[in-house]
């Protein structure tokens, strides 16, 4: 075996091993201008080649073989060298994935970073939305305490009707009360005639009863018994009237008090619309009619525009027509059934 | 964007109701007396007038008008066949010109003027001198010539209203006198009670009618037939569209636009004007909720109803998006007297009144 320093690593790396670390260092490594150096304030740098590379992995590895005690086969040496190449790439595949990680890192923030300011635009844009909002509740809150106060107001209107309509429910009370009383005043007047009546009857009969003996005493003094029946009639005449008349104009003064009472407080307690004459509408119509040469018009000449209707009426006219003969049919069953 | 029901139930059953349908295509041509069989219904609204015939094979035909009319200066007056041409309806009386209806509506905006409208919160305004000429028109226009001898006519009128004063007998007496001016046989029926013969048939017109208008709103409980309680609110569309633009700050056309632009729906606001609306929708559907169940409680010799009611709401008020939900969430905070079954919108809410006008005139001519 040749001792080792006999042997340079020249020898033992392989062409095509030198190409692949020329690869790898091209790779893991950046091109720089020289005015981004100064610009960096960079002055001095020290530049090392492919090829110095390749020596100082060679040197190393002499170094390390020559450290070791003995003499290494030329295979021991290649092995030797190939494995330190190895390590060599994998230290520097380790350094590129690390630094495509770093990459990454950057990208992710960067794209947080845009999010992040996505989310300001959309937190500023809700906030102006929850303003916008709010105007219109607070808007919204007036309108409904202005329609408060009208239902209030309008509350306080339906109670003072109603305190009204009670009076009224009173008045027309006390106005029935009156016409009970009336009806007893009259069933009381109607006694007292009744009873006057008897008692004039009963005058009477005894005047009468007088006036016959007082004829048969007269029949003996011609010429006076004329004139003693005549007063006597004449008397009982203004008498009956005199009462009976009396009655009737109080029963009739109250009556008629009473009954005008009732119609005022009826007529103020009921809605009723008002009744306008409608003496001119026959002749103010019989006026457009029959004066027909005082209009012109060009309406025979146009036609309306006439539409279908989807609704029909024929269920409602069927639904009628039984109701009637339903009614009618009940009629003539009451009809036909003897009265009790 | 939530759906709009059609009808909402409170017993979980699992009826789909069809959407309303708007007017058909126009059909166009004049109806011969021959085609159409006798009596006919006529809606008097307070934006637009309808009528509706029934034809040989059963179909409805049906007529608008906007009940409105505007006077047109003297510098167009000479241009009568223009106008003709245009198919724009005109009258002359008393030495000036009317335009009539629609048109009168498309020439305003043209003119930057306003129209005239011969009623107001759902009665004739005496106002107008000149509204009784033109509803003449108008009607004549809509009825047209009568088929056959002392042809019915069933017309819509407004119960009297709770809230204001109204001249029903004169408004009603008018209308009366220009039908049988025309040669037909008028009657007036309540417009809430023509909802119940047009809506309620499956229920043997038992329940609630309520026609939504632009002037008022018009209620009927009906049992079988029979209107129970009727009264009116003189509160419709025109209200609503009236208070949006006083809060809103927009005008009146505006707020009405609002109201009836597309993808409105009360259930789900969409900005400050949709949360008017519905406010004020809110609020009318309330007051004639309070009215109603207040108005129930006091009537004598009102019918015991032992099943559950539908609610059937009609008009184009009640045709926004989310106005039966609406409706339905009122009905809960008010202490109602009856059961209610459930609510819903009239299949065609436009023509609900007149065609139970004519549901009435065809029951008479049987």
């Amino acid at each position: 075996m040749r001792p080792w320093r006999s042997v340079t690593l020249r020898r033992a790396v392989k062409p095509e091993d030198r190409h692949r670390v020329a690869q790898v260092i091209e790779k893991h490594t950046e091109r720089v201008a020289l005015g981004e150096l100064a610009a960096a304030g960079k002055s001095h740098v020290r530049v090392i080649s492919g090829e110095k590379t390749l020596a100082i992995i060679e040197a190393i590895v002499d170094q390390t073989i020559a450290r070791r005690a003995g003499e290494l086969a030329d295979v021991d040496r290649e092995r030797i060298v190939r494995e330190a190449n190895e390590q060599f790439q994998r230290v520097v595949r380790i350094q590129a994935d690390a630094e495509a990680l770093v990459q990454q890192q950057k990208e992710l923030i960067a794209g947080q970073a845009a999010r992040i300011a996505m989310l300001e635009q959309a937190v500023r844009k809700a906030a102006s939305v929850a303003k916008r909002h709010e105007k219109r509740l607070g808007n919204a809150r007036e309108t409904i305490l202005s329609y408060d106060q009208e239902i209030e107001r309008l509350a306080a209107q339906v109670r003072r009707d109603a305190e009204a309509m009670d009076g009224l429910k009173k008045g027309i009370e006390e106005r029935v009360a009156e016409v009970q009383e009336l009806r007893e005043l009259m069933r009381s007047l109607t006694a007292e005639v009744t009873a006057g009546r008897d008692r004039g009857t009963k005058d009477v009969a005894s005047e009468l009863a007088e006036l016959r003996s007082a004829l048969k005493a007269l029949d003996a003094k011609p010429g006076a018994g004329h004139e003693a029946v005549e007063a006597l009639l004449g008397r009982l005449q203004e008498r009956d009237a005199a009462s009976t008349q009396q009655i009737e104009q109080r029963f009739e003064a109250g009556l008629q008090k009473t009954l005008e009472k009732v119609s005022k407080t009826l007529y103020s307690a009921t809605a009723r619309p008002v009744d306008r004459p409608v003496e001119a509408t026959d002749a103010m119509l019989a006026r457009i009619f029959d004066r027909a040469d005082e209009m012109e018009s060009n309406l025979s000449r146009l036609e309306v525009e006439m539409s279908t209707t989807r609704a029909g009426i024929e269920d409602s006219l069927d639904r009628l027509k039984r109701l009637k003969d339903e009614t009618l049919g009940e009629g003539d069953a009451e009809e036909a059934a003897p009265a009790p | 964007m939530p759906t709009d029901p059609q009808r909402i139930h409170f017993d979980n059953t699992d009826e789909h109701d069809t959407d309303a349908l708007p007017l058909g295509a126009p059909a166009g041509g004049t109806q011969r007396a021959t085609d159409v069989q006798a009596g006919k219904g006529l809606d008097v609204g307070t934006a637009n007038l309808l009528s509706a015939v029934r034809r040989r094979d059963g179909k409805i035909m049906v007529k608008r008008e906007r009940n409105m009319f505007l006077e047109i200066p003297s510098t167009v007056q000479r241009n009568r066949a223009m106008l003709t041409r245009l198919g724009v309806p005109y009258v002359s009386y008393r030495d000036r010109l009317y335009v009539l209806g629609d048109s009168s509506f498309d020439l305003a905006n043209m003119f930057g003027s306003e129209v005239r409208r011969p009623m107001q919160d759902g009665f004739l305004s005496p106002k107008e001198q000149d509204a009784i000429p033109m509803l003449r028109f108008i009607v004549e226009r809509l009825v047209g010539a009568r088929s056959v001898e002392n042809e019915p006519v069933y017309f819509s009128v407004p119960a009297p209203s709770i809230d204001r004063e109204n001249d029903t007998v004169y408004h009603q007496g008018v209308i009366e006198s220009l039908l049988r001016k025309l040669g037909y046989v008028p009657h007036p029926i309540n417009e809430g009670h023509a909802v119940v013969y047009a809506e309620l048939a499956e229920k043997d017109f038992t329940g609630i009618g309520i026609s939504c208008g632009g002037g008022m709103f018009n209620v009927c409980v009906a049992y079988r037939t029979i209107p129970a309680v009727t009264f009116s609110v003189s509160r419709g569309g025109d209200w609503i569209d009236e208070h949006v633009a006083k809060v809103m700050g927009l005008s009146r056309t505006r707020a009405c636009e609002l109201k009836e632009s597309e993808g409105v729906n009360l259930a789900e606001p969409r900005n400050r004007e949709e949360e008017a609306v519905v406010l004020y929708y809110r609020n009318l559907i309330e007051y004639v909720l309070r009215n109603l169940a207040n108005r129930f409680s006091l009537a004598q010799d009102v019918p015991s109803f032992s099943e559950p009611v539908e609610i059937v709401v009609s008009g184009g008020t009640s045709m926004v998006g989310g106005f039966v939900e609406v409706f339905a969430q009122e009905l809960k905070k008010v202490e109602f007297p009856l059961k209610v079954l459930g609510i819903r919108r009239a299949n065609d809410p436009l023509t609900s009144v007149v065609r139970g006008c004519l549901i009435a005139a065809a029951l008479e001519q049987q």
